[in-house]
This record gives structure tokens, C-alpha cells and sequence, in this order.
């Protein structure tokens, strides 16, 4: 079965096509070099062609965010799934699973139709305090990692609290600073030759990051709490560190978001779902992502709550048009726009790396055929008409047709790091000390989700 | 009211595990009725003929079980397993009975919670029989159900 | 032929718990250890407090001509249920607590194609609950974080020992955790009810009320914590110093809180509960007794938006109705995983069977509904005979797999069929 997308304006960063009008071939859910017979053929005469777009953090289905729905905080899966294909995503990516909320956190995936899933594995150091104390035992820590990595369907490693500390008296002995830990997580990450997102505070940015290039700095928006931590950020990321934006607006807190919502992981600090941003953090977040846009600095909202998908073309629109910043800011923020080269490199390219899917977020040979088709009046419209899809293909197949979904069934799967790494006596002291047996949290027999090694 | 020592003089005592038991899990097996002397394989041997009658004679028609030190009615006993969690030497040889979680099979345990009931499986290694009656009540004293009786 | 199957999964209760070891002999279960009476009347179809006692199983599928009872295949049993169905303009599924996810789903979609009310059998009991949350905030947390950290623990209108029974040992008193490794040595245990339970042979504190006094103790706690002068309950000033005193707390309720003024008394216990986090983190939850009732309020709050029972016959957008139904309006009634009749009072049931309601039951088990029931559809044991997933009292699931094999439907193939059949 072989497809061509004719004729497009095709716009694909990490490929360096700006704007070509090229045919793009694809058989077999993929794109490939050339087809001599195709068997049906999509006109793409006047459309942006391009990849399509991957949530780099999409917290819909971390353990507690269902009761965000008790406030209206958070849509339906379908609706969620609908909103993001409309808007020409192909995938979404969880930031918090847990080894014990890892089937929660698939099952709630599972829900969400259309969309390709994954997830972080949020490591809690405090599981693994005493060994991250000896350096001897950095190697066999690393091996647990990988193997929860693999076990609880995870795709990529993620740390929200990168230090380790207790409420109680008599555990302060375990203590570990957030500088020592940022070095210990250098030399396990490079046993491992994997990356980490670390979530973004005020004190992380204080610190610094190691210079390896293995960190992933999470979520600035809301870290950046005063005119320091812009500064730091900054910093950082002209230094070319990896990093995503959790823009968010300044909304007014609604009725619902005074109560608290607090879930306790076993972290130091419990998480409030409802958050309490700083009231200028949004400008800064944003002006941050405007001055940065040729960096390493990848599209992310802060948090789903007040950053429904239904307000990402507001959160693209004062990315790339001055004139929407103007009229809700008041001001421009930043002599420069993003580019549509910027635009989809921040959606697309990066967030695709990041993740590590090395088929997804580009248009070459070889790629998995998911692309988003925009109409294109002229090429300084583009804000405005790339705020609705025209046309979604997922791995060859028809998802969005003439601004509507047309498949509501396509396959999706939950992709995850094959790690092939062993259980070893850090793993058995793990679940010794849950409240299940091991064999009860394994995640991969559950017959409603469709695995899928990530290349 | 047997104890599993009476018992297991009518038995091989060979730990021969043909019955998938050794002779002592057996014998408290027999106990809870789950087994009858007829399934010990070796009994059925003529070296051992007139164990099985003893040992129905032994163990009568009780419908409480016994073990020295301990009984447990099962009429009151609702399984939730708080003797399990609370014995004093499960604490020191069965992690999963301190952090609340059932016993495994091959764990050390003195008794544990079959099909709704506790059931005394090793009373051998129970305290009270080891060093004194006084030194231990634990599985009693935080039984909900008082289903569990010293002696 | 003899197996042995390690760490299954109980649908005995909420408390699911994997640590169930199996012998099965020929197909049958012959004997499981770490189970309670709850999760032998489960898996060994035992009465429940009623051991050794068979619960009866239904065999065949059975519908009513006339005043007889005939026995009759899925298909003609399914045949009358749609029936039942179309004719009826007011139709209630209800249960549903006792289900595993799939059929939660499955009856969902049922409910949704037939426009019936979908009704939790706990409603009454989670309804008050969810409001009060909305009102005064969520604090939650697993039960594996509960046993580590929870050093202060109050249980209110709940017994554990009956609803749960191994509750207390897993999660919640007896168990050893991080910071709790001294167990129950290590907390303060507190009680509050309106009789004595079980729970009095190991809660030091243990308040016993009269009925309807308890929104009073609420705001004396409150008044107690904020200075002001509490009313004269026996009890009050012990509870409210040791909530006070908590380190990491949790307020445990029961079904108990249902019998009064729910609403007034869980609005009430929210409010201390935010009031208690001011100090220390302190945890409100709902004891669920039902093996996967928490299930069924995710599924809803997932895919609905609202906790509380969808009514796809008056409102479509499913906001969700906290009152219990009113039974004079119904006009046909789907049980499935719930004793309805065992819950109506008798003059509900002469009213019911008055207007001649007809009413399906699934259960695996004979019960009161299965006899007043005109259409009785037997099912297979969820998370026993066919597979499932069910949701832990906090909220995380588990697949729970096939163990015996058995010749009847699912309740999902049952309700999936149905909807087809529709």
C-alpha cells in the first residue's frame, strides 16, 4: 500500500527543509525514498506539510490528576485525545510514573485515544539513599534504574527532587545535598549512557548543571520565581542545556484552585496539583522562551490545569506573533518572534530527541509517517492557520481529515526503553519494602495496551 | 486436644516428602482437617499398620484446634491476621509478616492464615513452648475476635 | 492435577491483597493462604462470617414465565433483558462496587445506549464524600505511604474488621513501615463510633456515641483546635490533642458516616481535615469496603467528570446526581456486583414489587435480588474464574488474573452483549 503526499510546501527542521515543495512517499506506515506505484495519492498543493508535533509533558494521567476532573480542571481521554490530534499531535508523554503507580499511570494512557503514549520514570532518591552514598555502588544502582526503566514501562528517567532529605529527625543521617547530587547522578548516568529530566526549581538553577550534556532541565516556567532565576536559566541555556519551557498563563486563580489538592508520593514534599506559580513567573517564562528560542529549549506547558491543549494556540500565538503578545502582555516581551523553523523545531525535533525517538519529529526516509498538513495562505499567516490541522496522518494512517477526525479507533501504543537489565539486590530490597509482591506490580501483562519497543 | 507432638508419633517422621509436606507441616495439617491421616502415602505401608485408626482416634471430633500453649476457634477467627503480624517470632524471621504482608510458603512461620482461619503449622517454635508460658501472649492479646485462647 | 499459583489477587475487598498463595486441585480451589473470611467467601464460596458455610453458586441462566422459573440459555436470557430494557423509559443499573473494571466499562456503555441512571450501590457513602472534597480540598495518599509515614490514625464510623478485615494488619495499625518500624507501638490509634467494634480490643481512644451526635464532635474537634470552648463529649479533649499532636495523621471513614446526616458530618471532617494540615499533613479516606467501588469512581471522574451517578436519561451532560435514587420513578432495574434487595428497606422492595418492576440480576452468587429477580444471569467470579482489573481502596490498579476456568459468562460478555443486542 503505498501513499504520496503531493505537491507540499513541506517544512521540516531537522532535515533543513524550509519550505520545499517535495512528494513524500509512504508504504508501510513509513516514509520512504520513492515509490514507482502508489495507490492513492493526498494533493498537498499550497499546504504546509510537516512532522507531526509530540508533547514533550502532557501530566494527564499521573496518579491523582484524575481528581483535577472534580474542579473541571482536566477533559475527558477522548476529549484529550481529540484536542491534541486537532491540533496535530501524534504523541504525549506523561511526566510521573511511579514503580507503584506505573499501572495507574498506563491505564490512564490507555484511555486517551489517538495519541501514542509514554512515560518518565520519576525516581524517588530516597529509595535509593544509601547507595547513592558510596560510589562503589553507583553501578549497581544504575542497573536497578535501567531495570525499573524497562519494568514499569518507562521511556525516559526523570528526578522531580534532585536531592535527598527527611521530615523526620532520626533519617537526617541520609541527607544528601542537591549539589552532591547532581555529581552522583553524572557518574550513573554515564554508566547508564542515558539522559535525565531533572525538574526545574529556583534551587536547581542556582546550582548549576554538570556540563555533561546528560540533563534535561524540565518545566522553567514556574521555577522562575524572580529576576535571579532568570538569570540563571538564561545562563544555562546559552550554555546549550537541554531544556523545555512550561509556559503558563497568568490566569486569574479560579474558585476551584484555592482549595488544596495534595497527593504524598513518599517525596519530601508533597505535590499540590493546584500549584501556586509566582504571579510574574508566566512573563518571565515566556520572555525566557522568546530570547532563547535558537536554543536547546524545547515547547512544554507547565501544568494541564492551566494550560488546558484548548490553549496551546494562545501559548504558540504569543510565541510567534507579536501582535497577540501586544494585545494580552501589553507589551512585546522580545524584539523577535519564532520562525515556523523555530516553531516546529520547539515542537517536533526536540521534543522527539528528547524522548529519543529517533524516527519521529522528521520527515526523511526512514521516519514513521506522522504528519501534519496546515493550510497556508501565505507564509506570515502561519500563526493563525497552523492553530487548526488540516490533515493528521499517524504512521500512514488517516487520523484528521478536513479538520475533523475521521478515525477514531487508529492504533495507538505505549512506547517504552527496552533495557534488558536484571533485577539485583537494590530492586529486591525495593519491593520487599512494598506493600505488594513483585510480581503484582509488573505492568506489561495487562492485555488493554499495545507495547512498543522505543528504537 | 492433640498437640502436633502426639500427632507425630503416629506418623513416619521420615520428612520423606512423598505428601509434599514434611512430617510436622503434615501433622499440623491434620490439625485443621485440611489433610487426613489416610493422605500420608507411607502410613498406607504395613509397617505402619494402625497408625491411621490411631490417629483418627486422636483426633476426634474437636471443633476447636489445638496446639500446646494456643487454641484458636475457628468460629471466631475471621482470618485478618493480626496474630500473624504480631508474633514475636515472625517479627525476627518473617520480614513480610513485620510489614504486614502474608507469609510466603517457605517462610518461617509458627502459624499462619489458610483458607479464612489461622492455622498452627510450627508450634514448636512458638515462645511459650520454647522458654515459658508468661514471656509471650501476643497473637491473643491483639486478637479483635478473641479467637485465640492460651493455656 | 495440582497447582499451586503464588501472590494472587483477592476480590474479596478494597484491600486486593496479592499475597494469596493457591493450591489448585483438578481445576477447583482447594486451599489459599493469607485469606480472610472476605476473601474465602470469594475464593471458596464460603458465607462470609459464616465459615465453611457454601454460599449457593447460580448455574444456568433463569427467567420467569408467569410465577415459574425456566431455565434457559444466555442468549434467550439476554433476549428478555433487552426487552426489559426498551420498554422501559426509566431504567437504573445499579451495583456495579463489586465488578471488576472491564464490566464497569461495559455497564457504562449500557448506560450511556439505554439513557438509564447509572447508580453505585455506595453512593450514599462516597456522594457526601466527593462534595465535601470540592468544598475543602484533597488530601491523599497511597496506603503504602499511609503504613510508612501515618503515626496518628483515627478511624470514624468504620470497622475495618468487617468491611476490610486486613486492612489494620497491611496498611494501617499492625504494619511495620520507613517510619513507622516499631508498628503499632508507634501510633496513636483513635475510634469513633456508634457502638462498640472490634477495633476497642486494640484503640486505646475509643469514642462511643449516641446516634447523631457526631457533626457535634466534629465541631468541638474544630473548636478545640482553634481555641474556643468545645462542647462536653467524652472523649473530645483526648481526640483533639491527639490529632494535634500527629506528625503525619489519617482519618479513616467508614460506611458508618452514611447512617446520619452524611453530608453535614463529611463536610465537617473535611474542614478538620484542611484545618489538621495547617499543622501536619493529614490524611482524609474513605474505608471502601467493595473490591473495586474506588474503580468505579475513577472510571466515572475519568471519563464523565463527575464522581457521582450519571443519569443518561435526564441529563446528558453528566454532571452527575448525588441524591439516591427515587425508586418511585424507575421502571426497570439492572443488578450487577450488588445485592440491590439486600440494601432497600422491606416497604421499598412491597413498592417495587407492587408496580411490578422487573428487575435483571448478575451475580455469581444466589442473594436476595436473584430471588425477586425476573431475569437472573449468572457470571463468573471477577479476578477468580475470569480476568480483571480492580482499583485499591487508594487507588491503583491491578490486573487480576484468570485462576479456575468455569463455563459461564463474564459479566462483561454479558453487558457488552447486551448493548450489542440494543
Amino acid at each position: 500500500m503505498g501513499l504520496v503526499i503531493q505537491g507540499g510546501i513541506v517544512f521540516d527542521p531537522s532535515s533543513n527543509w524550509d519550505g520545499e515543495v517535495r512528494d513524500l512517499f509512504i508504504a508501510h506506515g513509513r516514509v520512504v525514498d520513492h515509490l514507482t506505484e502508489v495507490d492513492e495519492a493526498i494533493d498537498a498543493r499550497g499546504l504546509a506539510v510537516t512532522p507531526a508535533a509530540l508533547e514533550l509533558r502532557s501530566p494527564v494521567a499521573g496518579y491523582g490528576q484524575n481528581f483535577l476532573r472534580l474542579w473541571g480542571g482536566l477533559p475527558s481521554p477522548r476529549e484529550l485525545g481529540e484536542s491534541y490530534a486537532l491540533l496535530g499531535y501524534t504523541h504525549i508523554h506523561e511526566p510521573d510514573l511511579t514503580l507503584p503507580t506505573a499501572n495507574y499511570v498506563h491505564r490512564e494512557l490507555a484511555a486517551i485515544p489517538l495519541m501514542d503514549t509514554s512515560a518518565s520514570l520519576t525516581l524517588n532518591l530516597r529509595d535509593f539513599d544509601i547507595f547513592l552514598k558510596n560510589k562503589e555502588n553507583l553501578s549497581e544502582v544504575a542497573a536497578a534504574w535501567a531495570y525499573l526503566l524497562e519494568h514499569c514501562g518507562g521511556l525516559t528517567l526523570r528526578v522531580a527532587e534532585p536531592f535527598v532529605r527527611y521530615r523526620q529527625e532520626f533519617y537526617q543521617h541520609r541527607t544528601i545535598s542537591l549539589e552532591a547530587v547532581l555529581d552522583i547522578l553524572d557518574n550513573i548516568l554515564h554508566i547508564l549512557d542515558s539522559k535525565i529530566s531533572l525538574e526545574a526549581t529556583p534551587e536547581l538553577l542556582t546550582a548549576g548543571l554538570p556540563s555533561s550534556g546528560r540533563f534535561h532541565l524540565a518545566c522553567l516556567g514556574p521555577a522562575l520565581v524572580n529576576p535571579e532565576a532568570l538569570e540563571k536559566a538564561h545562563r544555562l541555556l546559552a550554555a546549550g542545556v537541554s531544556a523545555d519551557m512550561g509556559l503558563l498563563p497568568p490566569a486569574p486563580r479560579s474558585q476551584g484552585s484555592l482549595v488544596p489538592l495534595t497527593i504524598d508520593q513518599d517525596r519530601f514534599a508533597p505535590c499540590d496539583l493546584h500549584g501556586s506559580p509566582d504571579p510574574e513567573a508566566p512573563r518571565r517564562a515566556l520572555e525566557l522562551a522568546l530570547h532563547c528560542r535558537q536554543a536547546n529549549l524545547a515547547f512544554s506547558a507547565a501544568d494541564l490545569r492551566q494550560t488546558p491543549v484548548s490553549s496551546f494556540p494562545q501559548l504558540f500565538s504569543w510565541l510567534c506573533d507579536h501582535h497577540s503578545r501586544r494585545r494580552f502582555w501589553g507589551e512585546d516581551l522580545a524584539p523577535c518572534s519564532y520562525s515556523l523553523h523555530d516553531w516546529l523545531r520547539s515542537t517536533r525535533s526536540l521534543p522527539a530527541q528528547h524522548l529519543g525517538l529517533p524516527d519521529r519529529g522528521h520527515l526523511r526516509p526512514g521516519a514513521r509517517a506522522d504528519v501534519s498538513i496546515y493550510d497556508l495562505p501565505t507564509l506570515s499567516w502561519w500563526p493563525q492557520s497552523f492553530n487548526r490541522c488540516r490533515m493528521l496522518l499517524k504512521a500512514g494512517e488517516r487520523v484528521v481529515d478536513n479538520y475533523e477526525i475521521v478515525n477514531h479507533t487508529v492504533s495507538k501504543a505505549t512506547f517504552y526503553r527496552r533495557t534488558g537489565a536484571l533485577p539485583n539486590h537494590i530492586i529486591d530490597g525495593l519491593y520487599a519494602k512494598s506493600s505488594f509482591r513483585p510480581g503484582n506490580l509488573r505492568v506489561h501483562p495487562n492485555p488493554e495496551i499495545h507495547w512498543q519497543k522505543a528504537p | 486436644m492433640p498437640a502436633v507432638e502426639e500427632i507425630q508419633e503416629f506418623l513416619p517422621n521420615l520428612d520423606c516428602g512423598r505428601c509434599g509436606l514434611t512430617c510436622a507441616e503434615f501433622a499440623g495439617f491434620l490439625l485443621t482437617r485440611e489433610l487426613a491421616p489416610e493422605d500420608c502415602p507411607v502410613l498406607h505401608e504395613p509397617d505402619y499398620a494402625g497408625f491411621i485408626e490411631a490417629l483418627h482416634e486422636l483426633l476426634g471430633q474437636p471443633t476447636v484446634q489445638a496446639a500446646a500453649g494456643m487454641q484458636i476457634d475457628l468460629e471466631k477467627c475471621i482470618g485478618c491476621g493480626i496474630c500473624v503480624a504480631m508474633c514475636e517470632f515472625h517479627l525476627g524471621n518473617c520480614a513480610d509478616a513485620r510489614l504486614g504482608k502474608g507469609p510466603r510458603p517457605q517462610d518461617k512461620v509458627i502459624f499462619h492464615i489458610v483458607n479464612g482461619g489461622a492455622v498452627v503449622v510450627h508450634q514448636e517454635r512458638c515462645t511459650r513452648l520454647l522458654q515459658a508460658a508468661e514471656k509471650c501472649s501476643k497473637c491473643a492479646e491483639y486478637c479483635p475476635t478473641k479467637a485465640i485462647v492460651l493455656f | 492435577m495440582e497447582a499451586r499459583i503464588e501472590s494472587a489477587i483477592c476480590p474479596g475487598c478494597a484491600c486486593l491483597c496479592d499475597d494469596i498463595d493457591i493450591t489448585v486441585v483438578d481445576d477447583r480451589i482447594y486451599q489459599a493462604a493469607n485469606i480472610c473470611l472476605w476473601g474465602a467467601s470469594k475464593f471458596l464460596a464460603h458465607k462470609r462470617f459464616h465459615p465453611k458455610k457454601e454460599r449457593r453458586r447460580l448455574q444456568q441462566p433463569r427467567i420467569k414465565q408467569g410465577c415459574l422459573w425456566q431455565t434457559v440459555p444466555y442468549e434467550a436470557a439476554l433476549k428478555r433483558t433487552a426487552e426489559i430494557l426498551t420498554r422501559a423509559s426509566r431504567p437504573v443499573i445499579y451495583g456495579l462496587t463489586n465488578s471488576g473494571s472491564w464490566a464497569q466499562e461495559a455497564a457504562l456503555d449500557l448506560a450511556r445506549s439505554t439513557r438509564a441512571r447509572l447508580e453505585p450501590a455506595d453512593l450514599a457513602f462516597k456522594a457526601p464524600y466527593y462534595r465535601s472534597l470540592m468544598k475543602h480540598g484533597l488530601f491523599w495518599a497511597s496506603l503504602d505511604v499511609i503504613r510508612d509515614e501515618a503515626d496518628t490514625v483515627v478511624f470514624w464510623g468504620a470497622n475495618p474488621l468487617h468491611s476490610c478485615p486486613r486492612h489494620v494488619v497491611r496498611y494501617s495499625v499492625f504494619a511495620r513501615g520507613k517510619f513507622t518500624e516499631r508498628g503499632l507501638e508507634e501510633r496513636r490509634l483513635a475510634a469513633v463510633d456508634v457502638y462498640r467494634t472490634e477495633l476497642a480490643e486494640f484503640v486505646k481512644l475509643f469514642i462511643r456515641l449516641e446516634p447523631g451526635q457526631e457533626p457535634a464532635l466534629v465541631q468541638g474537634l474544630l473548636a478545640a483546635l482553634t481555641g474556643g470552648k468545645p462542647p462536653a463529649i467524652r472523649g473530645l479533649r483526648r481526640l483533639a490533642a491527639l490529632l494535634e499532636e500527629a506528625s503525619y495523621g489519617v482519618i479513616f471513614f467508614g460506611r458508618g458516616v452514611s447512617y446520619g446526616p452524611a453530608q453535614e458530618l463529611l463536610d465537617g471532617l473535611g474542614e478538620l481535615t484542611a484545618r489538621l494540615n495547617r499543622g501536619s499533613p493529614f490524611i482524609f479516606f474513605p474505608l471502601t469496603a467493595d473490591f473495586n467501588s474506588t474503580g468505579l469512581y475513577h472510571l466515572l471522574l475519568r471519563e464523565l467528570g463527575s464522581p457521582l451517578a450519571p443519569d443518561f436519561g435526564h441529563d446528558l451532560a453528566g454532571t452527575g446526581q448525588a441524591e439516591p435514587v427515587a425508586w418511585s420513578e424507575v421502571d426497570a432495574v439492572v443488578v450487577v456486583g450488588a445485592d440491590l434487595f439486600w440494601f432497600l428497606s422491606q416497604e421499598e422492595i412491597d413498592r417495587l414489587k407492587k408496580r411490578q418492576v422487573p428487575v435483571v440480576a448478575l451475580s455469581p452468587f444466589a442473594n436476595r435480588t436473584t430471588g425477586h429477580a425476573e431475569v437472573v444471569i449468572p457470571v463468573a467470579l471477577a479476578g477468580v474464574e475470569t480476568p480483571e482489573i480492580a482499583y485499591r481502596m487508594d487507588g491503583l490498579p491491578l490486573f487480576l488474573p484468570k485462576i479456575v476456568s468455569t463455563h459461564l459468562w463474564s459479566d462483561s460478555r454479558v453487558l457488552r452483549e447486551l448493548t450489542a443486542l440494543l
